[in-house]
């Protein structure tokens, strides 16, 4: 009798722990990252009574946590994915954005602009028609610079980023250590080496968050301490010391923030392209590759309008006669040191032929012996010393430099911030050609010029006329042609009787000019090419700078100012659209391994409300056995009375 | 498979959040009749639309240079017409002045006449447009382009002529230079030109036609009376060698050689030449001025028949400055025309850019309306599916 009351009590004390879990459990249905728990029962040790074994009840034999470490694991590493993406698709919709309305924005603009030019070629010498050029530029640097400010302002907030996830991984880590702590000081006081199932679920819960941020490794060691790992093997946590990891400015342009692995010896490493998953490196992600290559391509289409319309301008003339002066302030490539070069090595970029320039910065490192020259877009790299000529730059390294000293060199980065105007007057704009020409009303023949196109400002504007004049049989073997007297002078081979149709002749010096000659010239007959003074009705260099918005003047000839700017949209949407895709495969992923996890670990109230009925009726059941074993004591005592 | 009641939850939740997305996206494009409302809804079609907008706008520009075009042209045009109709009012006084009852009183009324002809020529050269830059004045357009120096007019221009873009890679020749208009005329009949010497003493009557193609050298016809010879006459070249031998006179005599025609009537007299020449360019104000001179001075003073001479070598003159500007004429009314099939040209492209924009952005609003629809339906049966699960749970029975 002695033996059921014990044997109630022991049911009635375990279903109790069992209902108590059961109500935990239920409590914790909606906690985030709780694992449900189950009591474990076992019979007690059985007595030897007359030679049989019997049963002296039920007790708790533990209170485990349902978990799967592989799963875990899983899910971490599904969720860095995740973050990793999740972050690079918000950031390249938000770029997604910007570009949604440049076909009004700088597109047309650009359009605008080279209107303006068409304008003035309609009316050359009246002034509002330049003045309007001149406003139109303007708003052409204006969109440049809006633009640019929003990429500015997007590098911006991938900084603000950076710093607050930064702050957040520390706070992980430090949890995360203070977790070890308690969780092997529970250990300990548990005499039956429980475990204390909630303090693990927490640093679970901490765990999955860090990944979130960035790729984490775990390792597990004897004792419950979780290590956790970062980048390449970098400590994070390690027992009960978090490390922490840090932003610094970057070493060329401190607007370019690098991600550092604070030792706590106090040496710092940069981490920043070691870094995986994550939503660290969704950002690092965004701005090294999508970010920094759409204020290139800006940057080019600035340099490049820049230095064509420049250069075209140049070789006209402005309504005063001179040669025309810069349409938009010249952009210089930029040259970054890094700031913890040893030697004393400098260097300097010149663009010198913008037809070649890529759309790219480089990094220049010196090997020991020479530098290596690396596109950071295609990873080529050219390797020499002294003077290089790489995609149309010329870069020159000079001075003492150490092994390991680098250079950024940036074509372009900066030239869409940079664009500006320099023209000022509208009588500045050089609308006509430096030289005219004009045949003789005494010549008998037909001898015409058919254009005279410049192409360089050498020897220009001219100081004296020159004349070709047409000779029948010229020299001893009396070829016919026109002798250039003055100029280049020499002798331009012309027989009418085959050439009549048109005959292009390139000068030596003289602007370098093409000429072409048609007609029937008779011997004597004069075409005389001067300096186009007073020319203020030409419009002949507006109609080649016109040109230039449909002529393949970049990217090796192949692409059109216009062009470049529609790539660089295309750019952004099929990067915009990449992300999306790989968000969207990895949201189907990591919600599969959340599901396997949560299937594993989480709690279902229908299974708990069954298990509260089963604890329940055990209980009541337990409660009769006690109720049992006390009528037979009555029943004993009663028999003795 | 064991599911947790969070996990069924989240999964109602997330299902419901997915479908609204979809919709929000569909209600946008509607609101906006765009199909794509980022780029990375179709980089491609994107990129394209950059490039149609830009082509369209490019277009605009070129249907307003043609505009430009068109007026310079038409100035052009209406100045040349008058041009023409002043030479022919010329054309008429030389006729008239051409007859022996003038007296002398009568053709300086005609001289100035023609003079007066003369200044509105002038006028009419150095027009200016709109902008109040000279037409025919080539580049130096603020250069006045025919100005009076000493006994002729000098043209101060250049040979600039002013070209507009019409469409890509094309342009189109709005403005012709007062050279090739007013200068570049041959005088004579086009090819050669009589000369004939004051110191003429004879009245002989010359008629020049030509019709060398190729340029010859200078002729003269000398008459000439051997001893009790009536009047020959002979034809040397340049050299002095006879292209024509010694032929007896007869009046109204055809001289022909070498494709020249000239026919003499009248009284040439012993030692009498008549000079042939190649013709040159000489410009209209020249050929007027040379008019007015010849018809102010006395007919007494001068050799006789010599202003008929001139005259008759003048209508021909006239003729050419007609062939001249009706030439340039001709040439601005097809470039008029070249720039109404540019125009015309223009617009079909400018359709074409836009049914592309079309087909590229706008939203197919009869699949967009289907498919809000559907979406509606959807959310609809998530919302609904979502309440009768969550509704579900074994604690309603305890």
């Amino acid at each position: 009798m002695a033996d059921a009351l014990q044997i109630g009590t022991s049911g009635l004390l375990a279903f109790q722990r069992g209902l108590t879990t059961t109500g935990h459990n239920i409590s914790n249905a909606s906690t985030e990252g709780y694992s449900r728990q189950s009591v474990t029962l076992g019979t007690r040790e059985p007595g030897l009574i007359d030679g049989n074994y019997l049963g002296t009840g039920v007790a708790v034999k533990g209170i485990a946590r349902s978990y799967s470490n592989f799963l875990a694991e899983d899910l971490r590493v599904g969720t860095s994915s995740l973050g990793q993406f999740e972050e690079a698709a918000e950031m390249a919709a938000r770029l997604d954005n910007l570009m949604a309305d440049q076909d009004r924005g700088l597109s047309s603009q650009i359009e605008r602009f080279f209107s303006a030019l068409q304008d003035v070629g309609n009316n050359p010498t009246s002034i509002p028609e330049r003045q309007v050029l001149i406003g139109e530029s303007g708003a052409l640097a204006e969109q440049f610079h809006q633009l640019d400010g929003a990429f500015n302002a997007l590098n911006s907030q991938v900084n603000d980023k950076l710093s607050l996830y930064v702050d957040e991984i520390n706070q992980h880590a430090q949890s995360i250590a203070e977790l070890n702590v308690a969780i092997g000081y529970a250990r300990a006081v548990s005499t039956a080496g429980a475990e204390p199932n909630d303090l693990l679920d927490e640093r679970d819960r901490v765990l999955l968050k860090l990944s979130k941020l960035v790729s984490v490794n775990v390792i597990e060691q004897d004792a419950g301490v979780a290590n956790v790992l970062i980048g390449n093997g970098q400590p994070l946590v390690i027992g009960g010391v978090a490390e922490t990891i840090g932003l610094n400015i970057g070493e060329f342009d401190p607007s370019i923030q690098r991600l550092t692995y604070q030792r706590s010896n106090g040496t710092t490493t940069n981490i920043t392209n070691f870094l995986t998953g994550g939503a660290l490196q969704g950002l690092v992600d965004f701005r090294d590759n999508m970010l920094n290559s759409s204020r290139q391509q800006l940057g080019l289409l600035a340099s490049g309008m820049s230095e064509v319309v420049n250069a075209q301008h140049g070789l006209g003339v402005d309504l005063k006669g001179n040669l025309g002066g810069d349409v938009f302030v010249p952009f210089e490539a930029e040259t970054i040191e890094n700031i913890y070069n040893r030697g004393s090595a400098k260097s300097a970029t010149q663009i010198a032929d913008i037809s070649l320039v890529q759309a790219t910065d480089y990094q220049a490192t010196y090997n020991g012996a020479a530098w290596d020259v690396k596109n950071l877009k295609s990873g080529e790299v050219t390797v020499g010393n002294g003077l290089m000529a790489i995609d149309g730059l010329e870069i020159e390294f000079s001075g003492e430099p150490v092994y390991g000293d680098s250079f950024l060199i940036r074509p372009n980065y900066r030239a869409a911030d940079y664009f500006d105007v320099a023209i000022q007057a509208p009588a500045d704009v050089a609308a006509a050609s430096p030289l005219k020409f004009s045949g003789s009303l005494a010549n008998s023949g037909t001898a015409e010029v058919e254009s005279l196109v410049v192409n360089s400002r050498s020897d220009l504007p001219l100081d004296n006329p020159f004349t070709l004049t047409f000779d029948n049989s010229f020299g001893e073997e009396g070829l016919p042609g026109y002798v250039v007297t003055g100029g280049p002078g020499g002798f331009l081979p012309f027989d009418p009787a085959a050439d009549f149709a048109g005959k292009t002749f390139q000068l030596e010096g003289f602007g370098d000019a093409e000429i072409r000659l048609s007609g029937k010239p008779v011997d004597g007959d004069v075409v005389n090419i001067e300096r186009n003074t007073e020319g203020t009705g030409d419009n002949q260099n507006l109609h080649a700078l016109t040109e230039l918005r449909t002529k393949n003047s970049l990217l090796g000839k192949s692409t059109s100012l216009q062009d470049i700017f529609a790539l660089s949209v295309s750019d952004v949407g099929i990067r915009t659209r990449q992300s999306q895709l790989s968000l969207e495969t990895q949201e189907v992923l990591t919600g599969q391994a959340e599901n396997a996890y949560k299937a594993k670990s989480a709690v279902n109230l229908d299974e708990e409300a069954a298990n509260l009925l089963r604890y329940q009726q055990a209980y009541s059941a337990a409660a009769k056995v006690i109720t049992v074993a006390d009528e037979m004591f009555d029943i004993l005592l009663s028999t003795l009375r | 498979m064991r599911i947790s009641s969070n996990q069924q939850f989240q999964q109602g939740i997330d299902a419901l959040l997915r479908q609204q997305a979809k919709l929000a996206e569909t209600q946008e494009q509607l609101a906006t009749g765009n199909r794509i409302l980022t780029p990375s809804d179709d980089p491609a079609a994107s990129t394209q639309l950059i490039k149609l907008s830009a082509l369209s706008a490019a277009n605009q520009q070129f249907d307003r240079n043609i505009v430009f075009a068109q007026n310079d042209v038409d100035l052009s045009e209406s100045k040349l017409k008058s041009a023409g109709d002043i030479i022919q009012r010329v054309r008429e006084l030389v006729v008239q002045a051409n007859n022996a009852t003038n007296s002398d009183q009568s053709r300086s009324a005609i001289a100035t006449e023609i003079e007066n002809n003369l200044y509105s020529m002038r006028d009419l050269a150095n027009s200016k447009d709109a902008t109040g830059d000279y037409l025919f004045s080539g580049f130096n357009a603020t250069t006045k382009p025919f100005v009076k120096e000493g006994s002729g007019y000098v043209y101060k221009g250049d040979q600039g002529e002013r070209f507009l873009q019409i469409a890509d890679g094309i342009q189109i020749q709005v403005r012709d230079t007062g050279t090739e208009i007013f200068q570049k005329i041959r005088n004579g009949d086009g090819r050669l030109r009589v000369a004939i010497p004051d110191s003429n003493q004879g009245s002989a009557l010359v008629n020049l036609e030509s019709t060398v193609t190729s340029l010859v050298g200078t002729y003269s016809i000398e008459f000439f009376e051997e001893e009790n010879e009536p009047l020959h006459y002979r034809v040397l070249n340049e050299d002095g060698e006879a292209v024509v031998g010694a032929t007896l006179y007869e009046p109204d005599q055809q001289v022909s050689f070498n494709d020249i025609n000239v026919s003499v009537s009248g009284s040439p007299v012993a030692g009498d030449k008549i000079e042939i020449e190649p013709s040159e360019f000489q410009d209209v104000f020249t050929t007027l001025q040379l008019l007015v001179d010849k018809l102010k001075a006395p007919i007494a003073s001068a050799p006789p028949n010599s202003l008929s001479n001139h005259l008759t070598q003048s209508l021909q003159e006239m003729d050419l400055v007609l062939d001249k500007f009706l030439s340039v004429r001709s040439s601005l009314g097809s470039r008029l025309q070249e720039l109404d099939t540019a125009k015309g040209q223009n617009a079909d492209e400018d359709l074409r850019l836009q049914r592309s924009v079309g087909a590229l952005k706008d939203l197919d609003y009869a699949e967009a309306v289907s498919r809000l629809n559907m979406q509606m339906t959807g959310l609809q049966a998530a919302q609904q599916a979502y309440v009768k699960v969550q509704g579900l749970s074994l604690f309603n029975f305890l």
